[in-house]
């Protein structure tokens, strides 16, 4: 409950940091967020977790370029745990104890991830100013390789037992 | 069923890498630090679980009595590596937990790759229940892998009304044989003590009590009692109900008094050694010849298990004549006495010479379930018209004795052995 709880504010924040303008872009990117947020508290385990994070993240690229670092952080902060809330709660039924080791796992797993992917693009950040800069060296590396584990894993899924 | 990726998957490959992607194109450091999280998420795909995963559940005990405590467990093997094992269990019969009627529970699998989750439960009401279908569900790597939902099959279980002890005079009216258990009215000799008198001829020394003789002077003996055993027939009357059953814990209907009333005094007498048949009048008509021992208290407690007043309109159904009884048997005759032919066939076994004692069942708040405006008149009415016939059973000499549990036949017998042993053993 407490995690379908999370989706919801985290959810909300997550719209609603980029300060969406009320251009008709801002307003269906809004709108198509909260519908999927809607979705989301019902269905964690379905799709609509991702597209309320893309719609989070389309009006963050469209009006949130001049937020400061505290909204940045904010924002990433939300993002991460609406996605962690999700894949929890997609995986635990409602309204069910949950061991406290369970829960303590998957709160340092977060903070860990939310903290450490921030500190990495922060460290990037701090390195000088090259004619090809290291940040986005990095970020295509990543991304080849994300896209690479992704298709390793579609793949080389455990065959089913006959 | 193996290890299945979830949605949560493209949101830590896909979607980080698209939002790289656009920052890169965009020129916007700030977009990455929403990606990095996401794809550092992707790292848990690093350790994946090894084995696949394979579920059971157990029931402790698959014969309780009512009201004892009942442990449902779901066993997962091969979930090494997984990060929480979840499990629900339904709980659509009499077997449920003390509180609410849906279980769940999650928990982390053991270092060996096994979890255990147990689920305690009480057997509220007898009959057959079902615990389950369970549920079980595993998830790996922060939420990206999962096994399941697999459902695991109900077990069922078959609940005895042994929920009270039945303890009473072992008196019988007559007895059958001159050997057993029960303490008969008349002087003989078995070890039951029936008082102290003065020595007669004929008696035993080894009778002898010296310690009252020497006080007393005179010789005195022990005077005991001679044993019998008997046969015990159980009329079980549960073509008709009242009032709402509601579990041990709740109200009782007049079937739930009167099969708990029958499983008591069934292992009462087997107890003492007696030979005990049953006949249950409900949708259908189930005989047990008498016979003694345990496997004799199972037959008869299974037999009780389908026992339900069917839901019948129209004339009252048949309540069978019962044939062939040891004309020396102990009749009990348990019933909520909601029809009138039980009256009549009570009346009948007494005419007919057996000791019969009529079981009232009926609880003293039993009402009916739905209540419109004329429910408590009709009530009234119908319970006056109940009494009327309870006198009238009476004065043909059967007595008729509310159920309160232990000693509730006491009197009863006491005074249906007196009245046996003036009558030396006939009426």
């Amino acid at each position: 409950m407490i995690a379908r709880v999370l989706i919801g504010g985290c959810g909300l924040a997550a719209l609603g940091l980029p300060a969406p303008s009320l251009t008709p872009a801002g307003i269906v990117l809004t709108s198509i967020g909260l519908v999927a947020l809607f979705i989301a508290v019902q269905q964690p385990g379905s799709a609509a977790p991702l597209v309320l994070i893309t719609a989070a993240a389309l009006s963050w690229l469209a009006t949130g370029g001049d937020a400061g670092v505290p909204r940045l952080l904010a924002f990433a902060g939300c993002v991460a745990v609406l996605h962690s809330a999700a894949a929890y709660a997609a995986v635990v039924p409602a309204r069910t104890p949950v061991a406290a080791a369970v829960v303590r796992r998957w709160v340092l797993r977060t903070a860990g991830t939310t903290i450490g992917g921030v500190a990495l693009v922060g460290a990037g950040s701090l390195l000088p100013a090259t004619a090809t800069p290291v940040t986005t060296v990095v970020t295509g590396l990543v991304a080849a390789l994300l896209l690479g584990g992704w298709a390793l894993v579609r793949l080389r899924a455990p065959a089913e037992p006959d | 069923m193996s290890w299945q990726p979830t949605a949560a998957v493209l949101r830590v490959s896909v979607l980080p890498a698209a939002i790289a992607l656009v920052a890169v194109l965009s020129r916007r450091v700030d977009l990455l630090v929403v990606a990095a999280p996401l794809a550092l998420a992707a790292l848990s795909l690093l350790r994946r679980p090894a084995g696949v995963p394979a579920a059971v559940l157990e029931v402790g005990d698959e014969t309780p009595a009512e009201g004892s405590d009942v442990r449902a467990v779901v066993r997962v093997t091969g979930v090494a590596g997984a990060e929480t094992v979840a499990a629900s269990v339904a709980t659509p019969g009499w077997v449920r937990p003390r509180t609410g009627a849906w279980l769940g529970a999650v928990t982390r699998p053991d270092a060996d790759g096994t979890a255990t989750l147990a689920f305690d439960l009480t057997a509220v009401r007898w009959g057959r229940s079902e615990v389950g279908p369970a549920v079980v569900g595993c998830s790996a790597a922060g939420g990206l892998l999962s096994w399941g939902p697999v459902e695991l099959g109900s077990r069922r279980l078959r609940v005895f009304p042994l929920s009270e002890r039945y303890r009473g005079a072992t008196l019988v009216p007559r007895a059958r044989g001159g050997i057993g258990l029960h303490r008969s009215p008349r002087p003989g000799e078995s070890s039951e003590l029936a008082g102290i008198r003065a020595f007669a001829p004929g008696d035993r020394m080894r009778r002898v009590n010296w310690r009252v003789s020497l006080r007393s002077g005179e010789l005195h003996v022990n005077a005991t009692t001679s044993e019998r055993d008997a046969d015990v027939l159980v009329l079980l009357d549960a073509r008709y109900d009242a009032g709402v059953s509601g579990g041990l814990s709740g109200r009782a209907s007049g079937v739930d008094t009167a099969v708990r009333a029958t499983a008591a005094l069934t292992a009462f007498y087997l107890g003492l050694g007696d030979r005990v048949g049953l006949i249950a009048c409900s949708g259908s008509v189930r005989q047990l010849p008498a016979r003694a021992g345990r496997s004799q208290l199972q037959a008869v407690l299974t037999a009780l298990l389908d026992v339900s007043a069917p839901r019948l309109g129209g004339a009252e159904p048949a309540l069978p004549e019962p044939a062939g009884i040891d004309p020396r048997a102990l009749v009990l005759v348990v019933s909520p006495l909601v029809g009138r032919l039980v009256f009549d066939r009570a009346a009948t076994l007494g005419r007919a010479g057996h000791a019969v004692v009529v079981v009232d069942a009926l609880p003293d708040d039993a009402a009916p379930a739905e209540e419109g405006p004329w429910t408590a008149p009709a009530l009234r009415l119908w319970r006056l018209e109940r009494a009327t016939r309870i006198v009238q059973l009476r004065s043909l000499g059967v007595p008729v004795v509310p159920w309160r549990g232990e000693a509730s036949l006491d009197q009863t017998l006491v005074d249906l052995a007196r009245a046996a042993s003036r009558t030396g053993g006939r009426r």
